[in-house]
């Protein structure tokens, strides 16, 4: 367990600068920095570790399992494990990297809503090839190769086609082992969800990469409407902490790891409210991480001096914990058979086969 | 989060043969890498040419891509080959012979035809698709005075595409691959719409190519041994060992002048390459170890007017005999393909105007043949063009299309570039007197 951050706790302005009647100041570029670097503090969590591990593991395996589906509820850190991704892959082929400079071993791109639904996969494809350093991946001629022969499509632009194919040599030459679509559930107004999924699967097994989606429970839905899909599939999901003696311990160290973070010199005492966050932010260590800023940036505005009815400002209102509420058990209820490791019969079951394989 | 050092700007393709007679060559290597991004080599080249510090015009990548003369160590081949180095990642010093051009002159060491065509060994092809996605030209195949692969013994092949073989499926001209191992008229891969029969190299060709596929197996370490005085010293002992010391014997048999000779030591002037390999085939001794000053007997005799005619400079080259003028001009005559007069000097290394001077009457009905058929060659394209364009113009009416000029070329996939030419003219006169085509009851 690491965090991955330089702890320099910032002093407190100094008293001249204090206004009158404990007034809030204007979010100076000191108070940015400080904001700044308790964002970037990744606190590599169990949770987040097991999801990894088991990730890492399925991304290096050459089974024929190649979409694998990362989700959560809404702020448990998917994008924190979405970096934590990108680091362990490339610490896993850094001295590939190093001697060849070609290599890409992981791709991340996000499936942003533009706007725009014509682009569809041609803006994806766009969008992968301009993160893998295609120059200007409009242009140029397609290389059709077919039957033995081989021959140019010269347009003016290219196709969704052109740029499929583009996009498969590239990942193929690179060497790319992992394709990352963050907010994948934004790739469903591109096309049908079993179009969208056979599009994925087809370049997954062309190019021989993993594909990972990252995004909302919605992405469940996509995958259980074929069997194609389904045994190509499998999904990851990031718990949150419940409320068991084991999560409650771990949920703890998230907020120590956090307050070890604190860029300020009073450090609230979070630990001993740990239970109480908690409570508040679900167990998702996004949303306790977002609570936590708030809080860290109204102790800025304040000169460093913190304040217990900071946190209670900083509290989402009831009417949005009850809409993330409900979010998170619709999710964790379609969640509860498709995630990995679910398994297939019932401990009963189970227990009586591990009987019968040990004779 | 770590992040990731700075990725290549075109993919890290590696380099093939290195190390081996069979070395890729530089132009196949481009074609390779533009093909692998889906590019054409010129885009590609402007790309790397446009990269800081210096940007070159794109005029230079146009230049470079209708040349193809980039394996000579001149600065802006250099400069090319430095920048496609970092734009790749890889090592491609022995793509070229530049790695020789501190000790040695590159000048009219390459085999310079229209870039068009290719020559190639369709063994190697066939024997490349085994392992490979694509096969890939050799830089052996580059050099002058080689007309064969060292390793099927047969003669390379020498062709623009397989349409002069009248192949049905000719592509667009604007779908049309270049790469040496694809065909450009019909994009076989591998050309395997070449049928032409293969034809067994010579002793000559075989010891010639065997003499110059050593030099290329040098690797870069071995390079770094080789200057302007190691060559001479091996060319010294060359001289020693096998004439005796006597530099006018030497130059006798290998078919090079007196004087050159005495100039590589009387002025430090640098060896010509072709020169060099005349030298150690008629010195019986192997080239390669000759550059680094060392002296290892090989197998091969060859007549020094052979070597004059296959390697020599072409002032040298131009006094070819009145016996060997009148064969060529004879052989022209009777084959089928009727070449040109200028194709016919040039195959003996003369002028035009020394064989017409020499020959006129022969000369001229070298002249009248090619003419002959030319015209055929036009009346054919005419009579075919019109064939396809009517075929077009009535898809077009079918569909309710207009026909023009555009619809009709883009409908039949026959592009006019020449104005002047037999399909432009067959074009024309679907669009203006389509009835001249129509059969007649």
């Amino acid at each position: 367990m690491t965090i991955e951050t330089k702890l320099t706790p910032i002093s407190s302005p100094s008293p001249v600068a204090e206004p009158k009647n404990g007034a809030k100041t204007a979010v100076t570029a000191e108070m940015q920095d400080a904001l700044e670097r308790f964002k970037q503090a990744r606190v590599r969590h169990p949770a987040l570790q097991a999801t990894l591990k088991d990730l890492l593991l399925h991304i290096r395996s050459p089974d024929s399992e190649n979409i694998l589906v990362l989700t959560g509820v809404t702020g448990v850190g998917k994008t924190t494990a979405n970096e934590a991704l990108q680091t362990a892959l490339y610490n896993e082929f850094r001295e590939d990297i190093e001697r060849n400079p070609g290599l890409l071993p992981v791709v991340t791109v996000e499936a942003g809503q533009s706007g725009d639904q014509k682009q569809g996969f041609k803006g994806l494809y766009r969008r992968m090839l301009t993160v893998m350093n295609e120059y200007d991946p409009d242009r140029g001629a397609a290389v059709i190769q077919k039957d033995g022969h081989l021959w140019l499509n010269a347009q003016a632009r290219r196709t969704t086609e052109g740029m499929r194919n583009v996009l498969e040599s590239a990942l193929r030459h690179r060497q790319t082992k992992a394709l990352v679509i963050d907010e994948a559930s934004h790739l469903l107004s591109m096309a049908r969800s079993a179009a969208l999924m056979d599009t994925l699967k087809s370049l997954a097994n062309t190019v021989g990469c993993k594909i990972v989606l990252i995004g909302s429970f919605d992405l469940l839905d996509i995958i259980v409407q074929s069997g194609q899909v389904c045994r190509r599939t499998n999904v990851f999901a990031l718990q949150r902490y419940k409320d068991n003696t084991e999560d409650r311990a771990a949920f703890r160290f998230v907020v120590r790891r956090l307050m070890q973070a604190w860029p300020c010199e009073t450090v609230p005492a979070f630990d001993a409210v740990s239970d109480e966050l908690r409570e508040v932010t679900f167990g998702a260590v996004g949303l306790l991480k977002t609570l936590l800023t708030n809080v860290l940036t109204q102790q800025l505005q304040a000169h460093g001096v913190f304040s217990p009815h900071m946190l209670q400002s900083a509290v989402k209102s009831p009417a949005l914990r009850e809409s993330i509420r409900l979010e998170l058990e619709r999710g964790e209820a379609k969640l509860a058979s498709a995630a990995y490791g679910g398994g297939a019969w019932t401990d009963a079951a189970f227990a009586k086969m591990v009987e019968k394989m040990e004779g | 989060m770590t992040s990731m050092p700075p990725r290549t700007l075109l993919y890290s393709l590696p380099a093939l043969g290195v190390g081996t007679a069979q070395v890729e060559s530089l132009r196949s290597y481009i074609e390779r890498l533009s093909l692998a991004h889906h590019r054409t080599a010129r885009q590609v080249v402007s790309l790397v040419l446009a990269q800081q510090p210096t940007r070159a015009t794109t005029e230079e990548a146009k230049y470079i891509t209708q040349s193809w003369l980039v394996h000579s160590g001149s600065p802006g081949n250099l400069e090319l080959l430095a920048r496609l180095q970092a734009a790749t990642g890889q090592q491609l010093g022995s793509m070229t012979l530049a790695r020789f051009a501190n000790a040695i002159s590159l000048y009219k060491a390459f085999d310079q035809r229209s870039p068009g065509q290719a020559r190639y060994c369709p063994l190697c092809f066939t024997e490349d698709l085994k392992t490979l996605e694509l096969p890939y030209g050799r830089l052996l195949w580059e050099l002058k005075g080689v007309d064969c692969c060292p390793i099927h013994k047969i003669k390379l092949q020498l062709s623009s595409g397989c349409w002069t073989n009248a192949c049905s499926a000719r592509l667009a001209l604007q779908n049309r691959p270049r790469a040496v191992g694809v065909c450009p008229d019909c994009g076989s891969i591998g050309r395997k719409c070449d049928t032409a029969s293969h034809t067994a190299a010579d002793a000559t060709d075989i010891t010639i190519a065997n003499r110059l596929s050593g030099l290329l197996a040098l690797n870069e370490h071995e390079c770094e041994l080789i200057n302007g005085d190691s060559v001479r010293k091996g060319i010294q002992s060359a001289i020693d060992r096998r004439f005796d010391g006597k530099v006018t014997a030497a130059s006798r048999a290998a078919g090079i002048g007196t004087g050159t000779i005495c100039s590589w030591f009387k002025h430090r002037e640098k060896v010509g390459l072709t020169t060099l390999a005349q030298l150690s085939i008629a010195a019986g001794i192997d080239l390669s170890p000759m550059l680094k000053g060392e002296v290892i007997p090989a197998e091969g005799d060859i007549e020094p007017s052979t070597l004059r005619r296959r390697l020599g400079r072409s002032y040298i080259r131009r006094a070819a005999s009145d016996h060997v003028a009148h064969e060529q001009l004879m052989s022209a005559l009777t084959s089928e393909d009727a070449p040109s007069l200028s194709r016919t000097a040039s195959a003996i290394g003369t002028t035009v105007e020394a064989l017409s001077a020499r020959f006129p009457e022969l000369a001229d009905s070298v002249v009248a043949k090619r003419k002959a058929l030319l015209a055929t060659r036009r009346l054919e394209t005419y009579a075919t063009s019109a064939r396809e364009y009517m075929r077009a113009r009535l898809s077009l009416i079918r569909k309710g299309k207009s026909v023009n000029a555009k619809t009709l070329q883009s409908e039949s996939g026959l592009f006019c570039l020449d104005r002047s030419g037999a399909r432009f003219k067959a074009m024309r006169d679907v669009l203006t007197n389509p009835s001249k085509f129509e059969p007649h009851d």
